[in-house]
Parts: C-alpha cells; structure tokens; sequence
C-alpha cells in the first residue's frame, strides 16, 4: 500500500521505469540469464568458479606441468625406487625421472627434477600423482555425475509422468536402494566387480553409480509432479501438444534447475567417495595417479604427522580445494533458485 | 423484457451437454483403496447455442471450473456425452481428440501460471500452429504478429518472456494464445477475477470485441454475478455439481425461479446507498455440503429456506418450469404464480 504522500506525485514518476533487457539476456533466457549472472557476481560462487576453472586447467595441461616418464602409462605415479619412508619435499629424484617441464629451469635454475611435494611411503611421488590425479578426478567426475544424474532423470521423469503403478514400482525399488548405507554398498559392489572388469577406475565408477542416483529421481519426481498440475501444462493440453512434447518442452526444462543444483554440489562428493574407494584399495591398481591412492600410500605413517605431514597435508589440500569448488557453486546456485531470492537477484 | 428463446433449431446448437458427471475418487491408506468419491459434477445438462455467451455461476467449489475443464476433455468425464458440432468428444481419444483442439479453446483464469514462464510470447501464441501445424515459416510469424495486435499487445514484444509484462497484458497473451487456430467455442474460466479492476473491463471489452470479430462461442465461468450479467446471454446457475437453473440473462436476475438464484442475486450490492439500505437479502445459512457426500434428495435443501419433506427425499427434475426456463426446484411453479403474469 502507498502512503498519502507518496500517492501525491504524479503517476509517471512513482512508475518503476522498464528494465532494459540485453543481448545476453534475451539469448540465454530469464532463467538462464539469471542464474547466469548470480553465479558470476556472488562472491563466494567467483571463488567456486575459479577453484573448479584451476582443477581443469591443471587437467588438461598435466603433461606440460609434470610430463610422463618415458614409455611409461602416464596415469602410473612414477616411483624413486622402494624406499618405504617418505622422502621431504625437495629431495632429489634419482631414478628414472620424468623429462624436465618447460617452466622448471627458468624457475628453478637448475636442471634436476626434484620431488616437489616429497615422496610418499613406497617412493611415490606426490606432485605427479596431484597433477594427473586432477585429470583421474575430473574424468571420474564428469563421468559419474553425468551418468547417475541420467538415470536420476529418466527413472525420476518416468514416473512422476506416468504415476500410478509405474510410480509406485519405481519409488519403492528407489527406496530400497536408498536402504542401503552408501559407502558399504558401493565397496561391496566394487569389489564385486573387480575380479570381473579388473582393476581400474570402472569398477568404483559403476558402484558409485549404482548407489548414486536415487537422489535426483526423487528431486525431479517431486518438481515434475508439482509442474505438472500448473496451469500452463493444461493450457498446452488445450492446444493439443502431444504428452512428449509437453513432458520435455514444459515440465522438465522447468523442473530440472533444482536437480542441476543438487548435482554439481555433488561432483566434490562423488570424487571424494572414489578417493575413499582407492584409499581402501579397492578400484584402481596401485600406483594408478588418483587422489584416493595418494593419500592411501599414508596409510602407515599418518602416525608420525609431525615428521611427515606432506604426504597427507597436500593430497588433503587439494581434496578439500576441489570439493569446495563444487559446493561454493552448488550453494550459490542453490540461493539463486531459492523463490524468495528472485527478487534480489533479478534487479 | 422476458425475451424468452423459442426453441432453437438444432443446426444452431453448437454444444450439446447431456448428463455430465465427472466424479473423482478417493483413494487412501496403505493399498490405495477407492474409499469414495468427489462428485464434482453430477449429472448436469444443457446446450449452448451458437454465437451467444452462455455464464456459468456459482460459489467456489461448486464444480463450475471442473464442468469447463471436462467438457474440453481435460478430464475424461465420468459419464454423459458432450457433443459438438455433432460430434461426441467422450468418445474420441488420442490424436483424433488432439485434432479437435483446433475447434475448442479454453482461456485461464490465472494470467501468472498460464504461461510458461520459459517461453516467449511468441512461442506460446505460435505453439499452437506448431502443433497443428497449420501455418508454416513467414506465414506463422505473420500469423504471431496478427494475433498479437487482435488482443492489442504490439507484436515486437513476440521476442519477450512473460515475467516482463503485466497481468492484464499476459491475460491478452492468453487470449491470443486461444485465438490461433481459430476455435469456434472458447471456455473461458473466471477469465478476469485474477485481474485489477481496472483492467477487468479492458479484458471483457476485448472479449466482446473478438467475439462479434470472429463469431465465437463462449462459456464463460464466473462468480462475479454483475460481470455476467454485462457478457451473457444466458446465465446457467450451478450448486455443488448440480445446475439449480438455466434462463435468459434477463430472466435469472429479475425473476429467478430457484431459491438459491433468488438467494445469489439479493448479494449484489446495489451502488446507490437508498436503495441499498431497502435491499432484502436472503441469508443463507450453513456452508455447501462436501461433495464427496452431498445431501438426499435436492442438493440445496440443508440450506433452503422453502425446504419441505419432498426436497429431502426427491431428486427435482432438471425441467423447462415455461419456454425457455429451466429449473430444478420442486416448487419451481410457485415462484412463477407469485409474479404474477
């Protein structure tokens, strides 16, 4: 309501005066453009952004910052022989390096590889197993997300859509899967299937899956039954679009944002629970470049942290910095999409 | 003017609804058992006659949104048919039913939950001749542009979204929406209730408007007695499923034959304080009965003031009480002796 005095200035001046709307805006679409623009002018988000921007660039440049060992898999963590003890950070590497990177002598001013971050137990070396575990992380990431957030959405979409039986079927199966305490199910299953498809990321990757993706079918179940009953899906059903057609041109581009958000909250989680699945020796073959299998070279001298804290601080570091990322994203997209933020955001 | 409509040659009856029910079950506990029903609508029957703008009334809840919907098949009716043009659309399904879209529209009460809000205007209005497809490139365009200025929004917004208009604008969007594949008979239901007053009269103006323009039909649901009395031809009154009583526009509202009518009519205000102040109103008393167990006999007999023991026990007959006059009271006739003519 307007108070008397504000009721006495002329009409054109009291009107809020239209909002331009941009090239961007139009292209993207008020929803898109609003997330859009939330995630790149709050904070917090700029730094989730920046921490998620530097994991995939020190993705995809690995060979450049810590090239391969000649002739050998790149995604084998070189070893400095079979020392049990850690090495410090520094110590010089003294058999079979890999080949100098571009930025090591200008940096450094000397021509001999040394362990960056140390070595762990068994002579690994930390850095290497960082730097193109980074590339483990973000495959294993992607591939996982991408995977569970699918069936999420197919099981979820098929049935809210069709309710029902289907529903109920679905919802309990859903549920039974839900039953089960997440990292035990996922280690059961993949030490199932080790023996099977070998060690490798595959098995803690279908695991993960597997017990991953109950989550976003119960979301998009609920948003899609919640826009279903809008009226601007009867109104499709008057003009006579097909149920399909109204199903993905109406109601999932409108109930998927939630889902989206819940999943890149996710991703850091996800890499962590393949981390967990390595650090318990089930998955990839020792020595495979993996967060997980860094940390799990600790195992026996986590004890004597004061002598040896960088085989668990850095691993520890960039596992913490990379699930930050994630959820700093995921918590600004989340305040985003909250209703009763739509108004501040927008203006 | 007691205009009374002789009785119409069927090639002018456009709608044909006979005995519609729609009832919804209720399902509960654990197996999902059916332990009842909401008998939304519950057997009502009329025509609507082409060209002319027949008003639905009644309080909330008494099944006056759920008989539009059903009779555009957004609910498959209980039972009954519903014939248009000549056609019983209960009986057809799928694509065929998808087909005969083109012929019926329906316009929504909520111009905010009626439009995707990710959509532009343009792809809502131009949905319908996609999905039809009955105009193609440029023409559908065109065709964008010319609706967009029949329901006088400037077709260069076709390119915005919905949340950068106004109620009254979006509700026009609506309309243009409706208006694409050229129906012959539009529900429109409560088309104006969730508007500014002051857009209300714009929007039923443009109502008109299109209807003398294209010669459509409308069924225009409504609880705002005065608004229907300025669109309608004929005003059909609904109580919890039932029709009370259908009649010309002026019929109803100077001599309403059903107590309920009588009892919806004394609640208009009357805007000069003299006459206000003489007004008799009939206050009803009680609320309306739940559907899902609706009272023996007539349904409005918990809160008629002339009830007797027959309401309680007899369903009234659905029955033309004089030309063109249709009730159901028992005591219908009374009514019309009192008058006096």
């Amino acid at each position: 309501m307007k108070s008397a005095s504000e009721s006495m200035t002329p009409l054109s001046e009291e009107a809020i005066p239209l909002r331009e709307i941009g090239k961007l805006e139009r292209f993207l679409g008020p929803e898109f453009y609003r997330i859009f623009r939330g995630v790149f002018t709050n904070p917090l988000s700029v730094i989730g952004i920046s921490l998620i921007l530097f994991f995939i660039l020190v993705a995809v440049f690995a060979p450049f910052i810590i090239p391969p060992v000649k002739n050998a898999d790149p995604f084998m963590i070189p070893r400095d022989g079979y020392a049990a003890a850690p090495l410090p950070p520094g110590t010089k590497w003294l058999r079979r390096p890999p080949e100098l990177p571009f930025w090591y002598t200008p940096l450094t001013g000397s021509d001999e590889w040394v362990h960056i971050f140390g070595t762990s137990s068994g002579a690994w070396d930390i850095f290497y197993g960082l730097v193109w575990g980074t590339r483990t992380a973000i495959i294993v990431g992607v591939i996982i997300e991408g995977v569970t957030l699918l069936i999420g959405i197919i099981i979820g979409a098929v049935s809210a859509f069709y309710g029902g039986w289907i529903d109920e079927v679905l919802m309990r199966i859903t549920e039974i899967f839900m039953a089960f305490p997440f990292i035990f199910a996922a280690l059961t299953l993949s030490a199932v299937l080790t023996p099977r498809l070998g060690k490798g990321i595959w098995p803690p990757t279908i695991a993960i899956i597997a017990f991953g993706w109950m989550s976003y079918a119960r979301l998009i179940r609920g948003d899609i039954l919640s826009i279903r009953e809008r009226d601007y899906i009867m109104a499709a059903r008057v003009v006579g679009v097909s149920d399909l057609r109204i199903l993905f041109k109406h109601i999932v581009p409108n109930a998927i944002y939630p889902t989206l958000v819940l999943a890149s909250m996710d991703i850091g989680t996800l890499v962590i629970s393949f981390a967990a699945l390595s650090f318990l020796g089930i998955g990839t073959e020792v020595g495979y470049a993996d967060w997980g299998q860094v940390i799990s070279f600790a195992r026996n001298y986590i004890g004597v942290f004061s002598k040896y804290w960088y085989i668990i601080v850095y691993p520890g570091i960039v596992l913490v910095l990379f699930v930050l990322g994630w959820n700093l994203v995921g918590d600004a997209l989340r305040d985003i999409m909250d209703p009763k933020m739509r108004g501040n955001v927008r203006r | 003017m007691p205009a009374t409509v002789e009785t119409t040659p069927s090639s002018n009856i456009l709608l044909k609804v006979e005995n519609l029910k729609m009832h919804f079950p209720v399902f509960r506990g654990v197996f999902r058992r059916r332990v009842g029903q909401i008998k939304a609508v519950d057997g009502i029957s009329f025509d609507v006659i082409r060209g002319e703008t027949l008003g639905l009334v009644g309080e909330s809840g008494c099944g006056k949104s759920t008989a539009g919907r059903t009779i555009l098949q957004l609910y498959r009716p209980t039972a009954g048919s519903i014939i248009l043009d000549g056609e019983d659309l209960s009986k057809i399904h799928g694509k065929a039913l998808r087909h005969r879209r083109r012929k019926m529209q329906m316009i929504f009460q909520d111009p905010y939950a009626s439009l995707n809000p990710r959509m532009t205007i343009g792809e809502i209005v131009s949905e319908p001749l996609e999905v039809h497809d009955t105009y193609r490139g440029k023409e559908k365009s065109e065709r964008v542009a010319y609706l967009l200025q029949v329901v006088g929004l400037n077709p260069l917004y076709a390119g915005r979204y919905p949340h950068e208009f106004s109620g009254g604008q979006r509700q026009r969007v609506g309309i243009a929406r409706a208006l694409a594949l050229d129906p012959s008979f539009i529900v429109c239901d409560e088309p104006i209730s969730a508007l500014d007053v002051s857009i209300q009269a714009q929007v039923v103006n443009l109502l008109e408007d299109i209807q003398k323009k294209m010669g459509l039909t409308y069924l225009f649901i409504a609880h705002d007695l005065s608004m229907v009395r300025h669109i309608s031809n004929r005003v059909a009154v609904m109580y919890l499923g039932k029709l009370m009583e259908l009649a010309d526009r002026a019929e109803v509202y100077i001599d309403p034959l059903h107590p309920y009518t009588q009892a919806l009519l004394s609640a208009i205000p009357i805007p000069d304080p003299v006459l206000e102040e003489q007004r008799k109103r009939v206050i009803l008393t009680g609320d309306v009965p739940s559907p899902a167990n609706p009272p023996s006999g007539c349904v409005f007999h918990t809160r008629c003031m002339y009830a007797e023991r027959v309401c309680t026990d007899k369903v009234p007959d659905w029955r033309e009480a004089h030309a063109g006059h249709w009730v159901a009271c028992h005591f219908a006739e009374r009514f019309i002796k009192t008058r006096g003519d």
